[in-house]
């Protein structure tokens, strides 16, 4: 019984060409303006999140010890 | 692992991968429509009774207007058939060819699912309920069903932009109080002539696209009378919040103003009868409507932050 080995390249495709796909220059820039605005829309929201954090807890909540030591 | 570039075939060009910027999401976002319920909704937060943290107010607007802007992407989606044949519509983002109808679907409805969740869990639970009927009426029941389908689509759909100052005020007191409705039916009246103003003016181009207002369906006549009675009920309406007592008689009388020359204007209309070819009535009608929106709200704005500053309104209230 021969059992298929995933990683085994297929013999019949191994030797075909790749296919790749040349992105024009607009399509280019354009990935890249929607990426960085999808990264400050993000930053955004984190940003909102941290702010009605504080907002909702108080100040204080920003005062904690960055570890607790234990005792025993 | 290397890819000898020898075997590559000559790349090809992906035709289908998207070319839209940033600016194209933002316009599916129908920015005019945003300024004007992000305006209504603060000026709704200012009227409420009790008060609310600077940084969550912001919160609050950012998202209802990012909730505004996701009805706004899943009304260009559904209608960008009738978009591409309307002259009004053909240069938005999906007729020109910049977005894809499935690309637009799915940044409304990511951008509807993040407002809601994030006004619910930063604000509270009451405002997100109210942004996410609102997108829901919005989207599904005029876009989808009575834009096509019926010529009280406005009328019954005008609903929509009326919740904003509603949302407002549900941010701040965190109730569905008697002040929000009456900001709602404020704006739920006006929506009508001002729609039908425009449908006046642009009947040929809804008639080629199949859309049912009020003027290509019952005919110019009847839609002139509808303008006209919707126009004489809106303007006791806009002085119910100094009747009720949170706007001032200052508020009142800018209402009564404001109000009162939507009403002459509007009689102009219905007097004309659409003899001038021009349609200049209609025209003026239109584009006083939207100044008229932003004036009211700005005036009960104004008294809100007077009220807010002083204790009391300015020239004091009716009751």
């Amino acid at each position: 019984m021969s059992v298929d080995d995933p990683l085994k390249e297929d013999p019949q495709t191994m030797h075909m060409p790749l296919e790749t796909v040349q992105l024009t220059e607009r399509q280019m820039k354009a990935r890249r303006m929607r990426s960085v605005a999808i990264a400050l829309c993000l930053l955004g929201l984190v940003g909102a999140f941290y702010a009605a954090t504080v907002v909702k807890f108080g100040p204080k909540i920003l005062d904690r010890p960055m570890y607790i030591e234990r005792t025993n | 692992m290397s890819v000898d570039t020898a075997d590559t075939q000559p790349a090809l060009y992906g035709d289908d991968i998207s070319s839209a910027m940033p600016s194209d999401y933002i316009a599916l976002m129908k920015p005019r429509v945003m300024r004007l319920v992000v305006f209504t909704a603060l000026c709704g937060m200012l009227a409420a009774p009790g008060s609310i943290d600077p940084v969550l107010s912001i919160i609050a607007i950012i998202c209802i207007a990012v909730g505004a802007g996701a009805s706004g992407a899943l009304n260009m989606w559904y209608d960008a058939d009738i978009d591409a044949i309307m002259s009004r519509t053909t240069k938005r983002p999906i007729p020109a060819g910049n977005v894809t109808p499935e690309e637009a679907r799915n940044f409304g409805l990511i951008l509807s699912i993040i407002s809601v969740l994030v006004l619910g869990m930063l604000v509270n639970w009451i405002s997100a309920a109210i942004l996410a009927f609102t997108i829901f009426f919005y989207a599904v029941i005029y876009t989808m069903w009575l834009k096509r389908s019926t010529p009280q689509n406005i009328v019954i759909g005008g609903a929509a932009g009326a919740f904003p100052p509603m949302l407002g005020w549900a941010t701040v007191s965190g109730d569905l109080a008697w002040g929000g409705v009456v900001l709602f039916a404020i704006i739920f009246i006006w929506t009508p002539p001002h729609f039908w103003a425009l449908a006046l003016w642009k009947m040929r181009d809804y008639d080629d696209a199949h859309v049912p207002m009020m003027p290509n369906a019952v005919g110019e006549a009847s839609t002139r009378n509808q303008m006209l009675a919707y126009s004489a009920v809106l303007l006791p309406i806009t002085i119910l919040p100094a009747v009720m007592g949170f706007a001032g008689i200052a508020f009142g009388v800018v209402a009564v103003g404001l109000s009162g020359y939507f009403l002459w204007l509007t009689y102009k209309v219905w007097k004309i009868a659409g003899a001038d070819e021009k349609l200049r009535a209609e025209k003026h009608l239109f584009g006083y409507s939207i100044a008229y929106l932003f004036a009211l709200f700005a005036a009960l704005a104004v008294d809100a932050i007077v009220w807010r500053a002083t204790g009391d309104y300015i020239l004091g209230t009716l009751i």
